[in-house]
């Protein structure tokens, strides 16, 4: 289990605000935590598989696109900020993400 | 191998286009507008009324296959006026009907005909049955045959994109009902697709009766390139490989993913995607290995 930093918290914010500046062709400075990432940005789930990809390589994670799936149903993400959220939570806990539900 | 070689792809359908296209790309409507006429002359006249926005046809299957066809011949005329030619071509579904026009094996009507022929035997064979596609990301195929086969073993997998990106041909009650399944399952996004028809299914099969007669009656000639095929990889290079493959194109799956590996391990560098949209560039993003895809939107000028 990976300990999550202020520095890995950075890092993390700093990753997903430039592949949504990039990918949505959005200046930086026009996205924050509380940016919708469907109806402000145009983004789709194809992003967010993308930015998964990105974190797995970076982190040389553990982890099942599926068990992550499984896990975004019950715990839908909306905005910026709950998706940073949510790496971080895969960063942290990879293939035991689901236990956090028991 | 040096990795030098270029390779147009032409997808299927079009998702949408840009009104500034021109804008991005001066001298492109002028060559879209003239195939349009053609087009609207010897197949039909609506098509003269294409307009990216105000009437694009995006809801009208058989306009739509034309259009993403006219598209497909018009980009890649596009290119050849800016001394860009491929190495390589391929098509996904029916975009084989640009790339094999792209080779030279079959001319702009033909292309036409055998769009318009191909969609009114799908329509004979389908007849009486609701049917639809869907896609479903985020799981690999063994978790996906699992699902098929826990609820409708007639349901195919009919094409791969990526490692965890799949489609699915077959009656539309089943799709809505694996698509369900795959949710549960943990797939991130799964999306009924706007389509009626079970494309690349062997639902399709009976297709082959008077569509491959059809196909002999053109003149095909040999690909002056060659194209690769979506469903085995191999490369066709005979008028007699060209038509077998427009033939059993309607009813056999395929896999865009390992053609794109394949194109990668033939030398390809540059994909450029002869379409409206950037789907399949956007799909490159998930597939290993080094190469660069170009979109309309992103070609140099």
């Amino acid at each position: 289990m990976a300990r999550i930093t202020e520095n890995t918290r950075n890092e993390v914010k700093d990753v997903v605000y430039n592949f949504f500046s990039e990918e949505c062709e959005v200046e930086k400075d026009r996205i924050n935590d509380q940016t919708n990432i469907i109806s402000d940005l145009d983004g789709d789930s194809l992003m967010f598989l993308e930015l998964i990809e990105i974190f797995k390589k970076k982190y040389k994670l553990d982890i099942e696109l599926k068990t992550i799936g499984k896990y975004a149903v019950k715990h839908p993400v909306s905005t910026i900020g709950e998706l940073i959220d949510m790496q971080l939570l895969i960063i942290e806990h990879e293939n035991r993400l689901l236990e956090l539900e028991k | 191998m040096t990795q030098n070689k270029v390779a147009f792809v032409f997808p299927a359908f079009a998702i949408g286009y840009r009104e500034d296209q021109n804008l991005l790309q001066p001298g492109f409507s002028e060559i879209l507008k003239s195939l349009i006429r053609d087009a609207s002359q010897c197949i039909d006249p609506q098509l003269d009324q294409f307009h990216p926005t105000a009437c694009n046809f995006l809801d009208d299957e058989l306009r739509n296959q034309y259009m993403a066809y006219i598209y497909g011949c018009a980009i890649s005329g596009f290119l050849h006026e800016r001394n860009i030619n491929p190495h390589f071509l391929s098509g996904l579904s029916m975009g084989i009907y640009a790339a094999l026009k792209e080779s030279g094996a079959i001319s702009f009507t033909d292309g036409l005909f055998l769009i318009r022929k191909a969609f009114l035997e799908i329509e004979v064979v389908t007849r009486g049955q609701e049917y639809t596609m869907g896609n479903v990301i985020g799981l690999n195929e063994s978790d996906i045959r699992n699902l098929l086969e826990r609820s409708d073993p007639s349901t195919q997998i009919t094409n791969q994109m990526a490692e965890f990106a799949f489609i699915l041909s077959g009656k539309r009650l089943s799709i809505e009902k694996v698509l369900r399944l795959a949710k549960d399952e943990g797939a991130f996004h799964t999306r009924i697709l706007n389509t009626e028809k079970p494309y690349h299914s062997a639902f399709l099969e009976k297709t082959n009766v008077r569509f491959e007669p059809f196909v002999r009656s053109l003149d095909i000639k040999n690909p002056s390139l060659p194209v690769l095929s979506v469903i085995d990889q191999s490369q066709l290079l005979s008028a007699e490989q060209v038509v077998k493959e427009i033939t059993r194109n309607l009813y056999l799956p395929f896999n865009w993913y390992q053609t794109q590996l394949r194109l990668q391990k033939m030398g390809v560098w540059y994909f450029y995607e002869c379409g409206s949209s950037q789907n399949l560039a956007k799909n490159a993003k998930f597939i290993s290995g080094s190469s660069v895809f170009l979109s309309l939107n992103s070609y140099p000028s």
